[in-house]
């Protein structure tokens, strides 16, 4: 048999294809078999206002110092803004290497592989041992960890201090259940002169005292398959106990409510004199107390009768990192200095909750101000207690949130009665599960 | 002039008079200045509240602050780190060239379908005219692939480029209708003098289209001053911002929003819009009247 010693010009053209792109490809920085190496540049997001930006870009700055040749640089924008962004993002497999993100985006983007699974680096590459002990279960999405819990914010009621001292309330002596703070707030309520014992908390956009209410019953707002996890008649007791209170005048009406949620802080009507109670998220106490000159106080949320003693819950802030990050050692890194480094939550302080890891939380615990001393004192004492896991969120999760407050303002508004407005939200939180 | 011209003169300026103060003419104008100052409120409500403090621009919403500061100005202009001068520069930038774009593509679009003939061009109109009914989410991913591809993320790139494309098929509709109510003559005899298509365009059509382009240029620039959704994906780099995204950055519905520095710069980014308007205004009732846009 001839065997052919000379290469066609067509072969020859084919190899020399062939070499071309392989050089192209090692000059854009693209991985080589045996050559190793990753790119040592991070793009970094987050959502909040140029103030917190500042914070974590000094942040950023120290990490670059701390790793010579390093470069790493913040994009940030509005939540609303930045979600739009995110799954854009997502969605053309070109998220920023690290990632910030709420708890009900991650079921979605994890579960769709837009992000890198941690399991592998958990304990080898990121210090597990400081973080919360759910702060993996967080970030859990079928088999894989796809985020990490960096901060932590709670529920909680927030009283004019100086109000109930001028009243002689103990509000902690007064108040376990929320019958109890039914109670009181009637007793505190002065409608006469546009003043009520405690804020409307149906018409917020996030709900989680309802998520609380649904815990206490034993339920939860969603089944591990992303279905509805509670019964129509625990949202209708919610919604029929603020009903009782709006009657009886105890709460504002609707259409002071929705004006005061319009204008963020700033109409807050605990921060107006308006009411002498209202249901926050803890960091919330720092936001409020900045903008009124009247002591504020944080306490924990009441019980339902026969409650669940392990339905406390903590919504978690998640930080991941893109699936298809070129440099994910280095974005490891990262993420593993912003959840333990001291120094680094010295710098970004407790901006967006509690932080996860309990050194970095007693590192900061003596330069804080008294609210926010007051809400991570709060959160530490109440990680302590127990506490189910929560399911991850579904992708319909914000719709069916949505829902939620839109039910909630139809019987504020009187438009609809409490079984109408569940039969209604059970009907579009099944269309919102259907579609997504 | 006469006696009888100027006694008719004279009776005529008498009755228009009278008819100015009638009653009816009068309802007519009260109702038409109520309602402009009713839209107007807004603008002024923003511009009053630019100069109140945080805690009194929800809690005391009348139009003449109890208390007046000038805080929210400097604070909005430092407010993301660098003068927000840049982030005019960035929107005058993209908003200018996007006004360039829109010009020279759309117009020589639109002759194309108005005035030539070529294979398919029932089909490729109608094409166009479906880009029109695509909402811009449907597009934004494969559009941001794209973009990414090329490597033109962080850049003013993908909001510029297409301009030059032909990519706003209303524009495109808009000169196509206006192109198409010049008389054909025109271009008849522009050929028979020797003109080409290209020349036919340049020497006749162009300059006649000056009322319709009065309307793409302010409407361009408008929109893309506005835009916000597209610099919010393709720029992430607070240096790139433009006024749009900006102006999101003062918001927080996390925390809380400085709205005073929102407001106070919000009421400077219409002072360009103002100006193209004032400046454009004859040429642009003329573009509307003419092209039937209403």
């Amino acid at each position: 048999m001839r065997v052919r010693s000379r290469i066609s010009r067509r072969e020859f053209m084919v190899l020399g294809a062939a070499g071309l792109t392989l050089a192209a490809g090692a000059a854009c920085g693209m991985p080589i078999p045996g050559m190793g190496g990753e790119p040592k540049s991070l793009s970094v997001a987050q959502w909040g206002t140029a103030q917190r930006a500042d914070l974590y870009k000094k942040a950023i700055a120290l990490f670059q110092e701390q790793n010579a040749g390093v470069t790493a640089d913040l994009q940030f924008a509005e939540l609303g803004a930045y979600n739009d962004r995110l799954t854009t993002q997502a969605a053309s497999k070109s998220l920023p290497d690290v990632i910030w993100m709420r708890d009900d985006r991650v079921g979605r983007f994890g579960g769709s592989g837009a992000l890198l699974d941690l399991t592998p680096y958990l304990d080898k590459g990121i210090d597990m041992k400081g973080l919360s002990k759910v702060a993996a279960a967080d970030g859990t999405v079928g088999k894989g960890v796809y985020a990490l819990a960096s901060h932590y914010v709670g529920q909680s009621i927030v009283v004019n201090a100086q109000y109930l001292q001028e009243k002689g309330v103990k509000y902690d002596q007064q108040v376990k259940t929320w019958d109890d703070l039914a109670g009181l707030a009637k007793q505190l309520s002065d409608p006469e002169r546009k003043f009520w014992g405690i804020a409307d908390p149906t018409m917020g956009t996030t709900q989680r005292h309802l998520q609380a209410w649904i815990r206490q019953a034993g339920e939860e707002l969603f089944t591990p398959d992303g279905q509805i996890g509670f019964k129509p008649d625990t949202f209708g007791s919610w919604l029929e106990f603020w009903n009782k209170l709006r009657q009886a005048n105890v709460i504002p009406p609707a259409d002071v409510q929705t004006q005061a949620e319009a204008g963020s802080f700033a109409t807050n009507l605990l921060v107006q004199n308006q009411v002498a109670i209202g249901a926050q998220s803890t960091n919330h106490l720092t936001q409020i107390q900045r903008l009124t000159q009247v002591p504020m106080a944080m306490f924990s949320i009441p019980e339902i009768p026969n409650s669940t003693k392990d339905w406390w819950f903590f919504p978690p802030i998640l930080l991941s990192i893109a699936g298809t990050t070129k440099s994910p050692h280095l974005a490891v890194q990262m993420l593993d200095f912003f959840l333990s480094s001291v120094p680094a939550g010295k710098i970004t302080r407790v901006d967006q909750g509690a932080p996860s890891s309990a050194p970095v939380r007693e590192a900061l615990a003596p330069d804080l101000q008294p609210a926010e001393a007051a809400f991570v004192t709060q959160i530490s004492r109440e990680m302590t207690y127990p506490a189910r896991g929560l399911p991850v969120l579904p992708p319909a999760s914000g719709a069916i949130v949505q829902a939620q407050t839109d039910a909630s303002q139809q019987v504020a508004f009187g438009k609809a009665s409490v079984s109408q407005a569940v039969d209604t939200f059970m009907a579009a939180a099944k269309r919102a599960i259907a579609a997504s | 002039m006469s006696d009888a011209t100027m006694q008719s003169v004279g009776t005529s300026t008498a009755s228009m008079s009278r008819q100015l103060l009638s009653p009816k003419h009068l309802l007519a104008h009260a109702a038409i200045i109520a309602l402009g100052l009713v839209m107007l409120y807004p603008v002024l409500w923003m511009i009053s509240s630019a100069f109140k403090p945080a805690q009194l621009i929800f809690s005391e919403p009348g139009l003449l602050p109890r208390q007046v500061t000038l805080e929210n100005w400097g604070q909005g202009w430092m407010g993301l780190g660098i003068p927000f001068s840049y982030f005019f520069i960035n929107s005058a930038v993209i908003s200018g060239l996007s006004v360039v774009g829109n010009l020279c593509s759309c117009s020589i679009a639109a002759y194309a379908f108005a005035r030539l003939e070529f294979h398919l061009k029932p089909l490729l109109f109608a094409l166009m005219l479906g880009t029109i009914m695509l909402p811009f989410q449907v597009i934004m991913v494969p559009q941001y692939i794209l973009f990414q591809g090329l490597g033109w993320t962080n850049t003013f790139l993908p909001l510029v480029v297409p301009k030059f494309l032909a990519v706003d098929a209303f524009f495109v509709f808009l000169l196509v209708q206006f192109i198409r109510g010049l008389p054909r003559e025109l271009d008849d005899a522009a050929t028979v003098d020797g003109c080409g298509p290209l020349g036919v365009f340049w020497r006749i059509i162009f300059p006649l289209l000056r009322p319709a382009l009065a309307v793409t240029a302010v409407f361009t620039f408008i929109w893309t001053w506005n835009d916000f959704l597209g610099p919010l994906i393709y720029l992430t780099r607070t240096e790139n911002y433009t006024v749009s995204i900006a102006l999101n950055a003062f918001l927080d519905s996390t925390g809380t929003s400085n709205w005073g520095a929102m407001f106070a710069m919000s009421v400077l980014s219409l002072v360009p819009l103002f100006l193209v308007f004032m400046f454009a205004q004859r040429q642009l009732v003329q573009g509307i009247a003419t092209t039937g846009l209403k």
